[in-house]
């Protein structure tokens, strides 16, 4: 049963992600990276994750994705990669870029065999209480991460200012005097 | 019956080489940016996984954390690529010769 709806959830994500990556417009694939956002959301859930879960939803395929999505429409892209598949000029590169990528899957996929037939980390105990709760969570957070989290928020906020300050068309920051710059050049 | 971690391992595998392929095929910066955002998901998966088969919160402190980082990351990564837009009017890596010695 469990298994089943594994199953399912991971088909889902991986056709998602093999459509994120495949998808000749921008916007096609950011609609197929908020599917395989909602699957993990729903995998948190069976690993009794059910706050990562909520956060997974809301942050990722709420703020993040919505942040792309307008991106995407701001920028009004021209179809630069049409023609090709994957838009390669030229054949050295898509060579290193297959190569590469089967390398590293062929690593995960022995690392995964070996897992597997060792059963060296075991299954997780049966389903007992949920682990992690908001409560549960969150005691974890304002105890022992207090000061992570603290630095989070610093960190939050010193990139809401600089994506502000990186925009920022005609204002005297650093981005009009750049652009001065380049004008005089 | 639950699952065993090895099957979430093994997902978090494929999603994150997926994610790598979409880094190095593709030229759009956009897609580029959200093959990362693939890889953190995968990273993710597989901390939630083994958290759960240690019987262990801390695994899903530092997924909190690292949702932390993507949104923040986002923020300014498109803020860069908007800005890049304006001065060259395209996303596509191979025509941005700004840093380009």
């Amino acid at each position: 049963m469990a298994l089943v709806a594994f199953l399912l959830l991971s088909l889902v994500a991986i056709a998602g992600a093999l459509l994120v990556v495949m998808n000749r417009s921008p916007i096609y694939s950011a609609l197929s990276l908020v599917g395989v956002f909602a699957a993990t959301a729903v995998l948190y859930l069976m690993l009794s994750a059910p706050f990562l879960a909520v956060l997974q939803i809301l942050v990722y395929a709420g703020a993040i994705m919505v942040l792309f999505v307008f991106v995407i429409m701001l920028l009004s892209l021209r179809e630069d990669e049409s023609g090709e598949l994957f838009g390669l000029p030229t054949g050295m590169r898509r060579l290193t870029a297959v190569v590469l990528s089967g390398l590293l899957l062929a690593q995960f996929a022995f690392l995964g065999g070996t897992m597997v037939v060792t059963g060296k980390t075991g299954t997780p105990p049966a389903d007992g209480e949920a682990l992690g709760t908001a409560v549960a969570l969150g005691e974890r957070l304002y105890q022992a991460y207090l000061v992570p989290f603290q630095m989070v928020g610093i960190l939050l906020l010193v990139a809401i200012v600089g994506a502000v300050a990186i925009t920022r068309r005609h204002g005297r920051g650093l981005e009009g005097h750049m652009g001065g710059e380049e004008e005089q050049a | 019956m639950p699952v065993p971690v090895e099957y979430f391992q093994i997902l978090a595998g494929i999603l994150f080489a997926i994610g790598v392929m979409g880094v190095l095929f593709r030229r759009n910066l956009l897609i580029i940016f959200m093959s990362v955002e693939l890889m953190l998901n995968a990273a993710n998966i597989s901390l939630v996984a083994f958290s759960r088969s240690l019987n262990n919160i801390d695994g899903q402190v530092i997924v909190f954390f690292v949702l932390a980082v993507a949104a923040a990351e986002v923020a300014v990564g498109l803020a860069i690529i908007i800005d890049l837009f304006r001065k060259e009017g395209t996303v596509d890596v191979n025509r941005v010769r700004l840093l380009r010695g």
